[in-house]
């Protein structure tokens, strides 16, 4: 089952009077439970790319289709709402609440739906990032890499079919990294979907097969790309 | 979740709360005082409001109403109990004590004065009611005797006191006596008209004005009720003016509630940007910002009420002002009101902050 299809996506920004192209007419697909990391130079889309995928934001021109429905022309609370469904999110600067405990952060995104999620869950998956123990600390008792891993807590809360990582294992050392790419395998296991973008060569042994971006365009310098960039 | 935003800039938020506080004291406090004002007042000058002079026009060379104009007056406001009056100063004396006092002559006193002890007689031929200063300088009851320039006759009624009643004719040192005492067949110096209400006062004094006064100003028609209508006009213009010191101070305070929720809606732009990203409606952010914004509101018009009953409070144990002016409704509707606008003005400040947090682009939120 396909869980995110990029088709012939373009996405371009105007900033003064100069068209900066970002997304060159890309095609994208993620399979379910596929772990798909994305490289490039920096500037050269990939953020761009996950807030495609993750409904932030619309292409230019082409379509995005995530779950198996098409999101392109969706409205704008409807795009919302199925973010808040069918998507995780870890950004690269994981905007924790700095007024909320690590608990109530990972809670925080089901706020804002109807399912009623009980703090139980929340700390389990706290455990399950190796922050058992830190469940009732606020943000700024907590390091950078702890920081990162309540965020990542907080993307699985809502039991996501994609999950979109900005540099999950940035601030993390070898130890942690290796816990939480542990972490992220096993969400693949119950057919989470999972697209990260990383300089680190150590979320690439983890993927299934990485992406390469260069100027907006999917490069074709890997061997294990040969499912990129052709007809879904 | 507000609260915990709030008391994160506890300093900022404290600011705003006590600038709505102030507002709220401000309207609240100067719409009180105003009122207990104008309650003071009017209960002081309470039940003049209902009656009508009619006096010689000096001006036009006239020193008293003849009769015949008198019964031109009493024709004009059937209906409308009058009483022509004749005016002299002298003394008057009971057991050897003397005082100074004004005569009044008229036939029906009733229409003027009003006896706290004894009564009045519908139609006045013999004895004398004397003025409640008079009664105790000359230590003087129903039933005794006073020896007056005009003649001696017999306590029939004590008038009541300037105090509960304010009269166009000052009841407090008079001796008021049959007409016939002071009467010289000259004419009257003044007939006093009682209307029932301020509207029968006014509908006698203009009947006066078109049939007395119709080719020539014989006499001056003087309303008390028209007095009574220009101090409530100058109050509710006080108020008015007090009020709006007050609106001034909340709407600085509204500012500095919008200034609050900007700075906070701008420092939490990421936040915000996440709470979207995670399926957080624009209608989530902006119940968030306005609770925030309402948030402050309350507490800040909670202090308000607060330092104002406190104000009042004072203001009934430290000035003579009466229990019936403090607590009157219109106390009560001021802090009610003030609390109400205070809260409003809260939320009109927020919905700015929380309209531009709703629209942010969470991508360009989280972007920077
Ligand atoms: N809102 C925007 N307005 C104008 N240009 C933009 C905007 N967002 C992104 N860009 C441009 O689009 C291009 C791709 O940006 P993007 O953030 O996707 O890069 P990236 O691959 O994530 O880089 P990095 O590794 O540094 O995070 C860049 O040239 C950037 O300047
Ligand atoms: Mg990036």
């Amino acid at each position: 089952m396909t869980a995110v299809e990029l088709i012939g996506v373009t996405k371009e920004y105007e900033s003064g009077d100069r068209r900066v192209t970002a997304l060159d007419d890309i095609n994208v697909t993620v399979d379910e439970g596929e772990f798909v990391s994305v490289i490039g130079p920096s500037g050269s889309g990939k953020s761009t790319m996950l807030n495609l995928i993750g409904l932030l934001d619309r292409p230019t021109s082409g379509r995005v289709v995530v779950g198996g429905v098409d999101a392109t022309d969706m409205s704008e609370s409807r795009r919302t709402e199925k973010r808040g469904e069918v998507i995780g999110f870890v950004f690269q600067d994981f905007y924790l609440l700095p007024n909320l405990t690590a608990e109530e952060n990972v809670r925080m995104p089901t706020a804002f739906n109807k399912s009623r999620v009980d703090s139980g869950r929340a700390r389990e998956l706290l455990g399950r990032v190796g922050l058992g123990d830190r469940v009732d600390h606020y943000p700024n008792e907590l390091s950078g890499g702890q920081k990162q891993r309540v965020a990542i807590a907080r993307s699985l809360i809502n039991s996501p079919e994609v999950l979109l990582t900005d540099e999950p294992t940035g601030n993390l050392d070898l130890d942690t990294s290796e816990r939480i790419l542990g972490e992220i395998s096993k969400v693949r296991e119950t057919g989470v979907s999972v697209i990260a973008v990383t300089h680190d060569p150590m979320v690439e042994e983890y993927a299934d097969r990485t992406v390469e971006l260069v100027d907006g365009r999917l490069s074709d310098s890997r061997s294990d790309t040969a499912r990129v960039g052709g007809e879904p | 979740m507000a609260v915990r935003n709030l008391t994160r800039s506890r300093f900022r938020s404290g600011l705003a709360c006590a600038g709505i506080a102030i507002g709220v004291f401000a309207i609240a406090a100067l719409g009180i005082f105003g009122n207990v004002l104008a309650v003071e007042a009017t209960s002081t000058i309470g039940e003049i409001g209902s009656e009508v002079v009619v006096t010689p026009n000096g001006e036009e060379g006239y020193t008293s109403i003849p009769e015949t104009v008198v019964d031109e007056i009493e024709r004009a406001t059937s209906g409308t109990p009058s009483a022509a009056i004749l005016t002299a100063s002298g003394l008057a004396a009971s057991r050897g004590e003397t005082a100074s006092v004004t005569f009044y002559g008229t036939e029906n006193p009733g229409a003027v004065f009003e006896a706290s002890e004894g009564s009045l007689p519908r139609v006045f031929r013999t004895g004398a009611a004397v003025g409640s200063e008079v009664a105790e300088r000359l230590s003087l009851r129903v039933g005794d005797r006073i020896e007056t320039e005009v003649g001696s006759y017999r306590i029939v009624a004590v008038l009541q006191g300037s105090e509960t009643q304010i009269s166009p004719v000052s009841p407090d040192e008079a001796v008021v006596v049959p007409e016939t005492a002071l009467g010289t067949g000259g004419g009257y110096d003044q007939v006093v008209l009682s209307g029932e209400s301020g509207g029968g006062a006014s509908e006698a004094a203009d009947a006066v004005r078109e049939t007395v006064n119709a080719r020539e100003n014989r006499v001056t028609v003087f309303e008390l009720s028209s007095v009574v209508e220009e101090i409530d006009d100058f109050f509710s213009l006080l108020s008015g003016f007090l009020i709006s010191l007050g609106a001034i101070s909340l709407i600085v305070a509204g500012v500095s509630i919008l200034n609050v929720m900007m700075m906070s809606v701008v420092e939490r732009r990421g936040e915000i940007g996440v709470m979207r990203a995670v399926g957080g409606q624009r209608g989530d952010v902006v119940r968030i910002i306005l609770i925030e914004a309402v948030a402050l509101g309350v507490v800040g018009s909670v202090f308000g009420v607060a330092l104002t009953s406190i104000a009042v409070a004072a203001l009934y144990y430290l000035t003579p002002v009466g229990a019936s002016a403090v607590f009157d409704p219109g106390t009560f509707f001021y802090l009610g009101t003030a609390f109400g606008v205070g809260v409003a003005v809260s939320v009109l400040s927020g919905i700015y902050p929380a309209w531009s947090a709703a629209n942010e682009d969470p991508v360009d939120a989280i972007r920077d």
